[in-house]
């Protein structure tokens, strides 16, 4: 059974990485990652996540730092936490056409109830962006071997949570 | 958005300031107890400040720094009927004059914690005080309790109103306020306790009586620290190694005398004051001419003058011949009646004593004539009379026996007081005997408490405008909320201020200082909608059985219909409080 606490030592891997989007806008950019979760374990109803994820997003931008936007919705259709990453070499528009655009979207999915747990994600996830991909966002994800560097994040989220502590 | 942001610093004040609150976890009880012994502290204050202003008009007055027996006894006769004639014209006066300034607010602090909403008018209160002020400074034989009590009570009702507390626990404290300014006036601290417990409310549940034993300790470590820390009545009385079947008996006589004694001393009390009511005379000349009537007797026997406590330390010091003391008794409760009856603001607490002394001494002294060989002490008689006769006039036996043994700090008088306390009460039950304070009790006490009840609702007791955020609020100004508002969750609300849910301390508390949360995290992405509320119409049975089942201290009191708009909150220690005053009310 999933609690509040639990998987709070789960390692840091995605359950999707999208080495390329299509779209280029940010409710596209939702939907398309979206679609990839259709038939996952995780998610019962992949349309209720993506409006609730549209739902938030219409509260307050999640726009993370320049160049990555952290897309989060607290919902029933997902039974577990739920992530992924997706990659934009172009780029997407997310608060204006005039902004710096986002070539890096986190997408979380994560039941009601775990409150605790979800902020303790965001929380390591934030810390392990700040500590590895500082150097420059949209530089790392026109590198072809992004998705190696995403692969590895266990490593790197073990490290960030030393720091932590 | 970024320069919202707290900084590292900020961050790291607003984790600290958390941690500590955790730590010493200050809910709601004790907030309660914290605002008491600030309530403690400002009535001693005001006590303190009542008695330099009562020295001052006392002196402006009779051009003398004495006690009023020994103005009194200095003073020519025609000053003796002049001084309290001025006094009781001024006290009317005031009265008079200031009837249209007073507030159509409750005025009465009894009223205010039993009927009330524990709202004290501060002009009615201030008037009735400044009258009072003449009476006890020109010699009326009044006591100075009563306007202490008020104005101490008043500043706890003007503190809440500042607050915008709500009603069951403004009672409260201003139950705290007449509990402090009693321990203040007699260096007692359980008594004022128990006089709000035993008279007032009728009960002691521990809701109540913690912060009322705090308040009154507090009142008196300050009054001790202002005016000096003995005792009231220090005398030095003989030990009571061993209590002889003799003795004892001789202390359930002087009880039954008490029991008996006490209706007749609240007849005429009473009766003198139907007397004065009946008189076609305007407010300021009946004060007048009590005063004038206090003023002749005071000619011939100057101990009538003033609440009697230097009398009363006499007759502990057993300086009296029995012959003289009757005279002064009659003079002294006939003066006690004309300074109540003509409408003087005042008590009769110190009264009631100087007549418990009074005929504890004589009863003492006469005993000796007959059987010399119980070896009785009058001295010890006359306080443990003054401890009967107050258990009788007030029908609050264990009030009684505490303030007499906190009057003398003397142990050894506790097992005959206990005895003559209690028989002195239940003596004074024989004769339906309406206590001295049962005008306010005996009405709200026709309510039944199941009545009450049924009758009261959430809308009664819940608190307005509750700390809240909408679901855009960013985490740093959660974060804020919940430190500047010592909560443990803050409710969350839509643009339409319907009630979404909460955000828990305890679910956010470990990230306040990560920067990160302050870009993406808002009060949405953290609500809990699973939290219990109640409605205004919901009755305060019903709002106690959902708490049963909820942990926290705090309920949110939303709207009935669709909207669920919310409207307050409700306390836990509110509901508490407010079934514990019905149930005391209705007992």
């Amino acid at each position: 059974m999933v609690t509040e606490d639990s998987e709070d030592s789960a390692p840091l891997v995605p359950d999707l990485i999208i080495s390329e989007l299509r779209v280029t806008d940010k409710w596209g950019a939702i939907h398309e990652m979206v679609e990839h979760f259709r038939g996952h374990a995780g998610v019962e109803d992949a349309a209720a996540w993506e409006a609730a994820i549209v739902e938030r997003e219409k509260l307050c931008s999640t726009q993370l730092r320049p160049g990555v936007a952290l897309l989060h919705a607290r919902t029933t259709a997902v039974n577990h936490l739920v992530w992924a990453v997706g990659i934009s070499k172009a780029g997407i528009a997310f608060e204006s056409p005039e902004a710096p655009r986002v070539h890096l979207i986190i997408l979380v999915g994560v039941p009601p109830f775990m409150v605790r747990h979800y902020l303790r994600f965001v929380s390591r996830l934030a810390q392990w962006l700040r500590l590895d991909l500082a150097q420059g966002i949209p530089e790392l994800a026109k590198n072809k071997n992004f998705v190696a560097i995403l692969q590895s994040l266990p490593a790197a989220e073990s490290a960030a949570s030393s720091t932590s502590d | 958005m970024k320069e919202l942001l707290p900084s590292r610093r900020e961050t790291r004040r607003l984790r600290r300031r958390i941690r500590l609150a955790e730590i010493l976890r200050l809910g709601e009880q004790q907030s309660i107890l914290v605002i008491a012994a600030l309530i403690g502290l400002a009535g001693a204050v005001s006590s303190f400040a009542f008695r330099r202003a009562s020295e001052f008009i006392h002196w402006v007055l009779t051009n003398q720094h004495v006690g009023h027996v020994a103005s009194f006894t200095n003073l020519p006769w025609w000053k003796c009927i002049l001084v309290p004639t001025v006094g009781g014209l001024c006290a009317g006066l005031i009265l008079l004059l200031c009837n249209k300034w007073q507030s159509r607010r409750g005025g009465d602090y009894m009223e205010a914690i039993v009927l009330g909403d524990g709202q004290i008018s501060f002009r009615s209160s201030l008037v009735q005080s400044a009258s009072a002020l003449f009476s006890i400074a020109s010699g009326a034989s009044i006591g100075r309790e009563g306007p202490l009590v008020q104005l101490s009570a008043m500043l706890a009702s003007l503190f809440g109103r500042w607050r915008k507390i709500p009603a069951v626990r403004l009672r409260l404290f201003v139950a705290c306020g007449a509990a402090a300014g009693i321990a203040s006036a007699y260096n007692a601290p359980i008594t004022g306790a128990l006089f709000v417990s035993e008279i007032i409310l009728q009960t002691i549940s521990m809701e109540i009586f913690g912060p009322l034993i705090l308040s009154s300790m507090v009142a008196t470590l300050a009054s001790r620290h202002l005016l000096g820390s003995n005792p009231l009545y220090q005398v030095s009385l003989p030990r009571l190694y061993e209590i002889g079947w003799g003795e004892l008996v001789a202390f359930a006589g002087l009880g039954l005398m008490a029991g008996i004694a006490a209706p007749a001393f609240l007849w005429i009390l009473r009766a003198v004051c139907v007397g004065f009511q009946r008189l076609k005379i305007p407010l300021p000349l009946k004060l007048a001419l009590g005063g004038s009537l206090v003023g002749t007797m005071a000619i011939w026997f100057p101990q009538v003058g003033g609440n009697g406590y230097s009398v009363i330390v006499s007759i502990l010091h057993g300086q009296w011949l029995v012959p003289a003391l009757v005279s002064i008794l009659v003079f002294k409760v006939a003066a006690t009646a004309v300074s109540f009856g003509s409408g003087a603001v005042g008590g009769v607490f110190t009264p009631t004593l100087f007549t418990g002394a009074s005929l504890g001494f004589i009863f003492a002294t006469g005993l000796q004539q007959f059987w010399p060989h119980l070896g009785v002490h009058p001295a010890i008689f006359g306080l443990v009379g003054m401890g009967a006769l107050l258990a009788a006039t007030t029908q609050a036996p264990l009030m009684a026996i505490i303030l007499a043994f906190e009057l003398s700090l003397n142990y050894d008088i506790i097992l005959p007081l206990m005895a003559a306390c209690v028989l002195a009460y239940q003596t004074s039950r024989l004769f339906a005997t309406r206590g001295v304070y049962a005008g306010v009790t005996s009405s709200a006490a026709n309510l039944s408490f199941e009545r009450r009840l049924a009758a009261a609702h959430v809308a009664q007791i819940m608190k307005l405008d509750p700390p809240c955020v909408t679901l855009e609020t960013t985490f740093p100004e959660i974060a804020r909320l919940f430190v500047s508002h010592r909560v443990n969750y803050l409710y969350v609300v839509n643009a339409q201020h319907r009630f979404c849910g909460v955000v828990s301390m305890h679910d956010v508390k470990e990230f306040l200082g990560d920067a990160d949360f302050s870009a993406v995290v808002i009060a949405g992405d953290l609500v809990r909608a699973e939290f219990p509320t109640v409605e205004p119409e919901t009755s305060l049975a019903m709002a106690l059985e959902v708490f049963s089942r909820h942990t926290g201290e705090r309920m949110p009191v939303v709207s009935k219909d669709e909207e669920r708009r919310l409207l307050g909150s409700v306390s836990k220690t509110d509901l508490m409080l407010a079934l514990v005053n019905r149930k005391s009310a209705a007992a």
